[in-house]
């Protein structure tokens, strides 16, 4: 075991760590789990490697267009290469020629990632900011060489109809809460107008193309339910087997095969309705179901990424309903449950930037509500937050970051300094011990970038990056510097070389003479196996000997930080990193029978002086204490099952917004809507939770499927 | 090890311990009979017993010629007073002496040959009886090229085992225990549905087993040392699959009978449409617990079907229409197991017959010289008799019609 340090000259650094991270330093372990294998040769993985596409969320150059974007490219890359980008097909030509363009989707290949992310990427391609996660299945891709023709495309509604839009995945679209019935009486008319599967083959001959996966609209959606209806009654597999959402041939894990699928719950509160609820006639659905490699990716910073794709798709459809054959924009609630750990949590990150963009832009054209739901996160008692306060008198402070052994997935720290610019040079100093390693490293914050490898050399002698350790000075619009610590999964199965040593990562910051105080805020990202998929990632967490899980041992959870603890490791700010943007409504979970807030739901403070106390309202996400979550659609026709989090509270407000939206469909519509509501059904008193948990308060909404658990309820 | 208790590796068979007396049956009071080793005897008893006869008896008095009439012979007025048990032993052998098995092997050496099952017609002693055969069922394996590429599915199904855990582990016991949750079965309501279907599950079984041994399949775990099944790999061979055969041979058998008097809902498709799902589920299940491939689960399903219609006609004395084939040497390496490709449910309820179907793999002959006579079973036929008069509606105004009208 020989460990060593290794710092980057200024012109070798890449300018995203993290985006470097994935691209580099994970390619022996992504290559091995998406089963590029030569197990005798691990080496040779890497030419199939750079064949890989991956999606890419970049900011571009402001002046710069797409159009300029595709010159650079193209000045760039080696005649050979000439297939390593592809704009979306669904940037239309006036977009392309855009100047003011800001965040985009791209899909490139290795080699122009590596220049985009090099120190001088901004100057040759145009692009300022990327994040990228894990490569996507090949054949979900195409590449179209011109903008895509929109489609001709009608939806008749009615006028007081309502969209919503899930984002999300494993949603089992044929379920019977999402279909009415024909002139027969038949249940196969499907209120899912546009499912774009992520996971999808393009098909050049479907009725709406598409750059990744399938897009599948109403009338072939009602085919497929057709022509599987037997006996009355609907064959899930053979539909989902014709979606291609089920295919065992080609996928380890399809879930809309298992009992209960995320999405389908999600979509079920959101939006699900009995045949014969007339509500229901008037909720029509949009749903996106993201690519499952980035979903069970537990790298952590891959999911959000498609966001964009996504959005856009949705907002591209909303063209097509009609209203007595004319085209009418529809109200519009879109759900988004899922969370994450990391981000600035000031609303300045590339995710919430660009929903806030999509958001902004798609109300302003229609004159119609519009309005994104997101949870607050699950991470409450994850230990994966710290405050670091460094005062004259305690200019020091420690901090134990644990990376449990069997980790399959990469462990991801970032610690960012408040708004500062310019930073100087003695204002703080972080100290990293790695375990089995007796020398720190020091990196010191301040204008200049610094970048830092832990290798280990193998048995021929080899270095092999097994971390990185970086300081990056402020960059608008996030004005405030970072350090990242990223490190490789401490366990495969498989020939992968060297992995990371488990244990405690021991990190000292030292406040310099710079400033007299400071504060520094320190996320892990979430790195857990997401429930349902193969056990993969192990959270990392953050330990301090003052912070208490429980009263006594053995004793009751503590959910909220105790007022006077000293602890730096807090359950306050562990909100979902990407619901800290302006517009989003970010919802809460409390349990119905106690009233009291769900013990994993995360909540505030956060960073965005436009919502500083963090979640704007709180819905159901557990029946009781014991009846964990709520009920909804299972995959399979007919069932329900319980799921919990705040994935299922958000939903269900989104289906209430959904009501707003339907008796008032051209009144302006926010998440100041949503706080306002919160704090009308949940006035104060002395036993209503803390704004920073539970948002404006704790939402009372007719309970959806849950009589069929607790007759008790409404 | 649990190998060592008997507790059923051997997966479908373990359905038998019936049989055994080890319990798979243990749920169905009344079957337990089926396997227990009949009225107990407690030595308290006995005891008593001796020294209450030595008590009372007094002095021997002897039995005339004519005090007690002689049985009559061969008939099934004595079934009823038989032991389930004892019945299912006369039961096997009406079934199983009337089975005749050949495999041929490959003209081609190493080719896959053709394991072939008969009825057998006989008639009368005289002093011995004549036979002749007719084709039943006839399987060829895959080649060992179709296995590999199956394999895949297999690894992929893995996926499903958590969500799948219990059904997998409670169908080690007998079909009857998911067919049950389907028809209105339960051991005082119906005992003779439960004794129909534990017959049917032993030709089943009875079939299946000398056809596994004859193609001699490798199962997935000879493949891959990363298939790690989460169940005992049985000893016997992979295909065809022994649950999907009991299972399918079951379901087809159960809506038989359930249509027999024509009662209201049964002929309506959906009941067929359930059993089914719940056959094949059964035997998609063996895919996910890693025992099983997916032509496995497709041969025994046109195995079962093909066996629960023969079954049927066995107990009602129709002469067997037709034989079924299946090649598994045309079965495309990479397609998953879809019930609906080998049997329609169609919808009685409106005179559309359900029906066995062809696909190149699957393929059906036409019988045109079997003998209706040559099928006929007294005591199965009092055994279906017994079932199907459990399923005679009690409804106040209904027009019985004893005679079945849709036949397959």
């Amino acid at each position: 075991m020989a460990y060593e340090w290794k710092e980057l000259a200024l012109e070798d650094q890449p300018r995203n760590p993290l985006a470097d991270f994935a691209l580099n330093v994970m390619a022996r372990f992504t290559a091995a789990e998406i089963g590029l294998s030569n197990e005798h040769r691990p080496m040779d993985r890497s030419s199939n490697f750079d064949q890989q596409w991956w999606l890419a969320l970049v900011s571009v150059t402001p002046g710069l267009s797409i159009a300029g974007l595709l010159e650079r490219a193209a000045d760039f890359l080696p005649p050979d290469h000439p297939g390593s980008l592809v704009i979306p097909g669904e940037y239309s030509e006036g977009f392309r020629n855009r100047q003011d363009i800001d965040v985009i989707t791209l899909y490139a290949r290795r080699d122009y990632l590596n220049a985009a992310n090099a120190a001088n990427g901004a100057e040759q391609l145009g692009i300022e900011t990327l994040l990228v996660s894990t490569p996507l299945e090949s054949q979900t891709l195409s590449s179209p060489a011109e903008p895509f023709t929109p489609p001709d495309l009608k939806v008749p509604v009615t006028p007081n109809t309502v969209v919503t839009a899930v984002i999300d995945h494993g949603v089992a679209i044929a379920h019977d809460l999402f279909r009415r019935k024909n002139i027969n009486g038949d249940l196969v008319l499907s209120r899912v107008d546009f499912f774009l599967d992520m996971d999808g083959t393009p098909d050049p001959n479907a009725p709406v193309p598409s750059t990744i996966g399938r897009v599948w609209t109403g009338p072939e959606i009602n085919e497929i339910l057709k022509n599987n209806l037997h006996n009355g009654l609907l064959d899930d597999a053979a539909v989902y087997r014709d979606l291609g959402l089920i295919d065992w041939k080609t996928r380890p894990f399809n879930a809309c095969a298992h009992r209960l699928s995320h999405g389908t719950h999600v979509t079920g509160l959101a939006s699900g309705y009995d045949a014969s609820d007339v509500d229901g006639l008037e909720r029509r659905i949009i749903v996106v179901q993201l690519p499952t490699r980035l979903v069970a990716n537990t790298l952590g910073f891959g999911l959000e990424q498609a966001i964009e794709q996504a959005m856009s798709f949705i907002s591209q459809q909303l063209v097509h309903f009609q209203v007595d054959e004319v085209a009418q924009q529809m109200p519009l609630v879109v759900n988004f449950s899922f969370g994450n750990f990391m981000g600035p949590h000031d609303g300045t990150g590339e995710v919430s930037r660009s929903i806030d963009t999509i958001m902004s832009n798609m109300e302003a054209s229609s004159s119609r509500p519009r309005l994104l739901m997101m949870p607050s996160g699950n991470g409450n008692l994850s230990r994966c937050h710290a405050v670091i306060n460094l005062t004259q008198t305690a200019p020091t402070a420690e901090l134990d970051w644990q990376l449990q052994p069997a980790d399959r997935s990469a462990s991801i720290l970032s610690v960012w300094l408040p708004v500062m610019t310019p930073v100087e040079d003695s204002t703080v100093t972080m100290r990293v011990t790695v375990p089995g390693f007796d020398t720190p490293h020091t990196l010191t914050a301040g204008m200049t970038p610094s970048y830092n490898w832990l290798t280990e050399q193998d048995h021929l002698g080899n270095a092999i990056i097994l971390g990185l350790v970086v300081y990056q000075p402020p960059v608008a619009p996030t004005a405030r510097g970072k350090f990242t610590i990223a490190v490789v999964p401490t366990d495969n199965p498989m020939r992968v070389g060297l992995v990371a040593p488990s244990g405690d990562w021991k990190l000292q910051f030292v406040k310099g003479n710079a400033v007299d105080k400071l504060s520094l805020n320190v996320w892990v990202q979430r790195d857990e196996t997401l429930p349902g998929f193969p056990e993969f990632g192990r959270q990392s967490y953050l330990s301090a000997p003052s912070y208490n899980r429980f009263d006594v041992p053995g004793g009751k959870v503590i959910s909220e930080d105790p007022v006077a603890h000293a602890s730096p490791v807090r359950r306050a700010g562990m909100i979902n990193g990407i619901a800290c943007g302006n517009l989003p409504a970010v919802i809460a979970g409390y349990v119905s029978s106690d009233g009291k807030m769900s013990a994993y739901s995360a909540g505030g403070p956060t960073l965005n002086g436009f919502r500083l106390t963090g979640p704007d309202a709180s819905a159901v996400s557990d029946d009781s204490v014991v009846l964990h979550g709520v009920l909804s659609a299972g995959s399979n026709c007919g069932s329900r099952v319980s799921m919990s989090g705040t994935s299922v509270s958000t939903p269900r407000v989104a289906r209430w917004v959904a009501d707003q939206f339907a008796q008032s469909p051209t009144t302006p519509f926010g998440r100041g809507n949503v706080v306002a509501k919160a704090l009308n059904d949940d006035p104060p008193s002395p036993h209503k939770p803390s704004a920073f948990r539970t948002g404006g308060g704790r939402m009372e909404l007719r309970n959806i499927f849950g009589s069929l658990r607790w007759p008790g309820q409404e | 090890m649990s190998n060592a208790s008997n507790v059923a590796p051997e997966g479908a068979f373990g359905a038998f311990g019936a049989f055994s007396g080890s319990g798979a049956f243990g749920a169905f009071g009344a079957f337990g009979a089926f396997g227990g080793p009949g009225s107990a005897n407690p030595p308290l008893i006995s005891q008593a017993l001796i020294t209450n006869h030595d008590g009372i008896a007094g002095t021997w008095a002897s039995v005339g010629a004519d005090a007690v009439n002689p049985n009559v012979q061969e008939s099934t007025d004595y079934l009823g007073r038989l032991s389930p048990a004892v019945r299912a032993s006369i039961f096997a052998l009406e079934l199983g002496s009337h089975i005749g098995f050949s495999f041929e092997p490959n003209m081609t050496a190493g080719d896959p040959g053709l394991g072939s099952v008969f009825h057998l017609e006989t008639t009368s002693a005289s002093p011995v009886p004549d036979t002749k055969y007719q084709k039943l069922v006839a399987l060829r394996r895959p080649t060992i090229d179709i296995f590999a590429e199956q394999l895949t599915l297999v690894a992929n199904y893995a996926d499903l085992r958590q969500d799948r855990m219990a059904e997998i582990l409670a169908a080690l016991g007998t079909p009857t225990e998911f067919l049950r949750a389907i028809a209105y079965i339960e051991p005082a309501r119906t005992p003779f549905t439960i004794e129909l279907l534990a017959t049917a599950h032993w030709l089943a079984n009875f079939v299946e087993m000398r056809l596994k041994y004859a193609l001699g399949c490798k199962r997935p775990i000879e493949f891959s040392p990363q298939i790690q099944p989460m169940i005992w790999t049985p000893s016997h061979g992979s295909l065809p699959s022994g649950h999907a055969t009991e299972a399918f041979t079951m379901a087809r058998v159960l809506w038989l009978l359930l249509r027999q008097h024509n009662v209201k809902p049964y002929s309506q498709g959906i009941w067929g449409e359930m059993l089914m799902r719940q056959a094949a589920r059964i035997a998609i299940n063996r895919t996910v617990a890693g025992v099983h491939f997916p032509v496995d689960s497709a041969a025994g399903a046109v195995l079962g079907l093909t066996l629960g219609r023969y079954f049927v006609d066995r107990c009602t004395g129709v002469a067997p229409a037709n034989s079924w084939e299946f090649d598994g040497t045309n079965y495309p390496g990479h397609m998953d197991f879809d019930w609906r490709d080998y049997f329609d449910p169609q919808n009685p309820a409106d005179n559309i017959a359900p029906e066995q179907k062809e696909t190149t793999w699957a393929t059906e002959s036409i019988l045109t010289d079997a003998d209706q006579n040559q099928t006929r079973s007294a005591p199965l036929d009092w055994l279906w008799q017994k079932a199907a008069a459990e399923w005679v509606d009690l409804a106040a105004d209904i027009d019985q019609d004893t005679e079945t009208g849709d036949g397959s």
